[in-house]
């Protein structure tokens, strides 16, 4: 297989699972979704809701995919859209932060890799960049912001 | 292919019990909101509205923590509106008192309480009545059970972990009609969709944000989920924020300013940032905002009943502190101009 996608498992089938999982879904990822216990319990919901993923257990989830949870709206444009939002990244490992930001990006947002991952938490709540619906302008604007606060 | 027959659409009016603004532009104090509210619902009654819901909250910026005190006092002035909450966080409530206020409102209004149960967006009165955030999901599940059973207005026997068992209780006092119409209200969690259904409960779903079209899925998971349990899933709504004036820019304008306050409000509890004018414009061109003239709102909800399926429509009215008489005029509107406008579309359609 040439340039395989990594699968995506989703742990929780609540509102945000469910909107991360039609997003991986749309971008074109095998899906694994679950929720707390038995697969059967959003069977019928991952069919209607979210259809292509995989109802599974926690435990298949886990074993069978990388697994990304990030609070995420479903406000994507395609690359080099210039209202394209951008979802930021904090974290300490090159390689790991190319692979996010590739699905970052294969989803529909601009990634962003803001610093190290104690740079995180100028994504959390209480700072001015956390839940901001901005664009890669917007951010570079954000992040001092951030930063002296 | 036959044809079914469409059940006749519904609107209602929502509110938390904001504070509104006085005439001279001072902010009310709890207890004046409140009966400002019944002042509105008694007017929204006149004007042959369907329904007015009232949802809890346990914060400053909202006046009503108790839906069912303030819905009793408007039942003893009104005749035809249907009185709802909207919602009643049954997680931190008790099933057992919650059928007791309900049916007595019941009987205050000749017939006319409905339940809407939700599990709450605010987190207030999980600690406030010494409940765990965390056994949030497990509170919902097993309240609504037992909720479920209490309905049925036969001795109950009931065992669970998030309240003393019940052995053949019987709970007073009953209701004329031995039913008291009860919904779940839902913000996009598909097991409470599925929760519904299964009990053969209408459905609220609540859209606050975003484009409505993103909950067709949940209208369907719905009907397909009824379906499988083998309950009646005719009864499906719709609960939006919204703002009337004579016109879109009066709309706006009056609107944005406590709009923001409102939201930003909320916003700095949980590390929102401030919202923009932006994002307001855009909810209220393409999104899940109804502010405009009469025109422009019937045409927009309109055709968000169109493309959900859905039979009831519940406008939340008067978020934020604006001003009293901005939210009578609301009313008026709403009642003259937008419902029979949007009962046109539909008969001009069919």
């Amino acid at each position: 297989v040439n340039n395989p996608k990594p699968v995506i498992g989703i742990l929780g089938a609540g509102k945000l699972g469910t909107v991360l999982a039609q997003l991986f879904i749309k971008a074109g990822y095998q899906v694994y979704i679950a929720g707390s216990g038995d697969a059967s319990k959003i069977a019928l919901s991952v069919k209607v809701i979210t259809p292509g993923a995989l109802a599974v257990t926690v435990d298949v989830a886990i074993a069978q995919a990388h697994i990304v949870i990030l609070a995420l709206f479903d406000d994507t444009r395609p690359v080099g859209a210039n209202d394209r939002k951008v979802i930021a990244i904090a974290g300490d490992n090159t390689s790991d932060n190319q692979l996010v930001s590739k699905l970052i990006d294969d989803l529909g947002f601009d990634p962003i890799i803001i610093g190290e991952l104690s740079a995180g938490k100028f994504l959390e709540p209480g700072s001015s960049m956390f839940g901001a619906s901005v664009t890669d302008k917007e951010v570079h604007n954000l992040l001092p912001l951030a930063r002296s606060n | 292919m036959t044809t079914q027959k469409t059940p006749k659409l519904l609107f209602g009016l929502d509110s938390f019990g904001d504070i509104p603004r006085d005439n001279d532009g001072k902010l009310m104090t709890h207890a004046a909101a409140i009966r400002q509210v019944v002042v509105e619902a008694v007017l929204a009654d006149k004007l042959g509205i369907d329904v007015i819901a009232l949802g809890e909250h346990h914060r400053s910026d909202f006046s009503i923590s108790s839906p069912e005190t303030v819905l009793a006092g408007i039942a003893t002035k009104t005749k035809n509106i249907k009185l709802a909450s909207g919602v009643t966080v049954l997680s931190s409530d008790d099933p057992v008192r919650v059928f007791e206020r309900f049916s007595t409102l019941d009987a205050l209004s000749n017939g006319r309480a409905q339940v809407i149960l939700g599990r709450g967006s605010f987190t207030e009165s999980f600690p406030l009545f010494g409940y765990n955030l965390q056994d949030y999901e497990l509170l919902f599940e097993e309240k609504v059970a037992l909720f479920a059973e209490i309905l049925k207005e036969k001795p109950v026997t009931w065992q669970g972990t998030t309240r003393a068992a019940l052995d053949r209780a019987d709970i007073f006092p009953k209701t004329e009609s031995g039913n008291i119409h009860t919904s779940v209200g839902v913000g996009g969690s598909p097991q409470s969709v599925v929760r519904a259904a299964k009990y053969g409960f209408p459905l609220m779903l609540a859209v606050i944000g975003g484009s409505p079209d993103r909950f067709v899925p949940y209208v369907e998971l719905y009907h397909r989920a009824a379906a499988e349990a083998g309950t009646n899933s005719d009864e499906i709504g719709i609960h939006s924020p919204g703002f009337i004036a004579d016109t879109d820019k009066e709309a706006q304008d009056t609107f944005w300013p406590s709009h923001k306050i409102n939201f930003d409000r909320i916003g700095h509890s949980r590390g929102w940032p401030p919202l923009q004018r932006q994002h307001f414009d855009e909810e209220v061109d393409f999104g899940s905002l109804y502010v405009g003239s009469p025109e422009t709102v019937a045409k927009k909800m309109a055709k968000t009943i169109k493309t959900l399926g859905v039979n009831r429509f519940d406008l939340v009215y008067g978020g934020g502190p604006m001003p009293a008489s901005a939210r009578l005029h609301m009313i008026e509107l709403y009642g003259t101009k937008v419902i029979p406008r949007i009962r046109e579309l539909f008969s001009e359609q069919s």
